[in-house]
């Protein structure tokens, strides 16, 4: 019994976890006063970024990995690389392009989440020795992208990416190229590329 | 054993469903409701600690809300946030599932609920944008909490 449990664990440990995209690219509709009218800015602006996550904001090794993917994907999709975060300025400039990323990563159990069917699954997947994969939490980013000149954000849109989590030792061979960190950048590419995609 | 454990598991997956929706439901498009997300810091490990919502315009929630996210139909809330924590693994692994659980609740509902730290916040909610709430300790180590609109 020991062993087993023992060996559950080592599995635990060295399973592969796994992040893909659910659901479409949403691109709502705000209620908002900025004006999508307004023409596309240059990408060669400075780019301002923030970053907020609602769960692990403490964990400085994590941040720091995470921070470093939303630097690179963002230039990389504008191929500027004058981009910083919001808190290394002491003066904004007089006209950026601002980019809000967010994570939401529940912590709790939700409503409606399929609470009951993950832990079937966890179960299932414990019971299979981690072949059989447990669905594990849904994610959402939201990426918030601006032109903001003289304070005044002149250009608001939103896009929404949900992901969601799946653990299993089948997963291990592709678990570094399926992380939490990949699918934010792939958000972020893909809105940057939405926002600039009317661009004459 | 294994029953009591799977019992405890099972119990507390059906009992502690939180709801995201304080007036609004999955309807409602996104244009027409405000989203709060509530930070949590910390991991399962070493115990976690987090924002709760405790109050909405003077009055505690009817149903349990998320301690990660709810959202708002659009309008001014006067709403206050309190701090909540749990032991995680090593409380209970330390005092046992029971004692864990015990040593939590009275972690959450004593010793922060006594603290006279009000945390209350006039918000004007609007449609189609997101409020992130964080918390931080002064030198105190009073919790101070913000509220941002992304």
């Amino acid at each position: 019994m020991l062993r087993l449990t023992l060996l559950s664990i080592a599995i635990l440990i060295i399973q592969g976890c796994t992040t893909f995209k659910i659901g479409d690219f949403r691109n709502p509709t705000i209620d908002d006063s900025s004006d999508k009218e307004h023409a596309l800015p240059s990408k060669e602006l400075p780019i301002v970024v923030q970053y907020y996550i609602n769960a692990g904001m403490d964990n400085e090794t994590d941040m720091k990995w995470t921070k470093i993917a939303v630097l690179r994907s963002i230039a990389n999709a504008l191929d500027n690389h004058n981009v910083k975060f919001k808190d290394t300025y002491d003066t904004l400039p007089d006209e950026y392009i601002h980019v809000y990323v967010i994570q939401d990563m529940p912590q709790d159990l939700r409503e409606g989440d399929y609470n009951a069917l993950r832990l079937f699954s966890a179960l299932l997947s414990g019971l299979s020795l981690m072949i059989i994969p447990a669905v594990g939490e849904d994610i959402e980013n939201y990426i918030k992208i601006s032109h903001v000149k003289n304070d005044i954000a002149q250009r608001n849109q939103i896009y929404i990416q949900d992901n969601r989590r799946y653990y299993s030792i089948l997963f291990l061979p592709v678990a570094p190229f399926f992380t939490l960190d990949n699918s934010l950048s792939d958000t972020i590419e893909t809105s940057i590329s939405e926002y600039f995609k009317d661009e004459v | 054993m294994k029953f009591k454990f799977l019992y405890t598991l099972i119990i507390t997956t059906l009992t502690g469903c939180a709801s995201v929706y304080y007036n609004t439901d999955e309807r409602v498009y996104f244009s027409n409701k405000a989203i709060m997300l509530l930070e949590t810091k910390g991991e399962d490990f070493s115990g976690k600690r987090g924002l709760f919502i405790k109050r909405i315009n003077g009055e505690i929630p009817e149903s349990t809300l998320s301690t990660s996210k709810v959202e708002f139909k659009p309008g001014n809330y006067k709403i206050e946030f309190s701090i909540y924590g749990t032991g995680g693994l090593l409380a209970g692994v330390a005092l046992g599932v029971a004692g864990g659980t015990a040593a939590s609740n009275t972690y959450m509902l004593g010793t922060n609920r006594s603290k006279d730290n009000p945390n209350e916040f006039d918000l004007n909610l609007q449609g189609g944008h997101i409020y992130l709430v964080s918390f931080s300790y002064d030198d105190n180590d009073e919790v101070i909490i913000t509220v941002e609109e992304a």
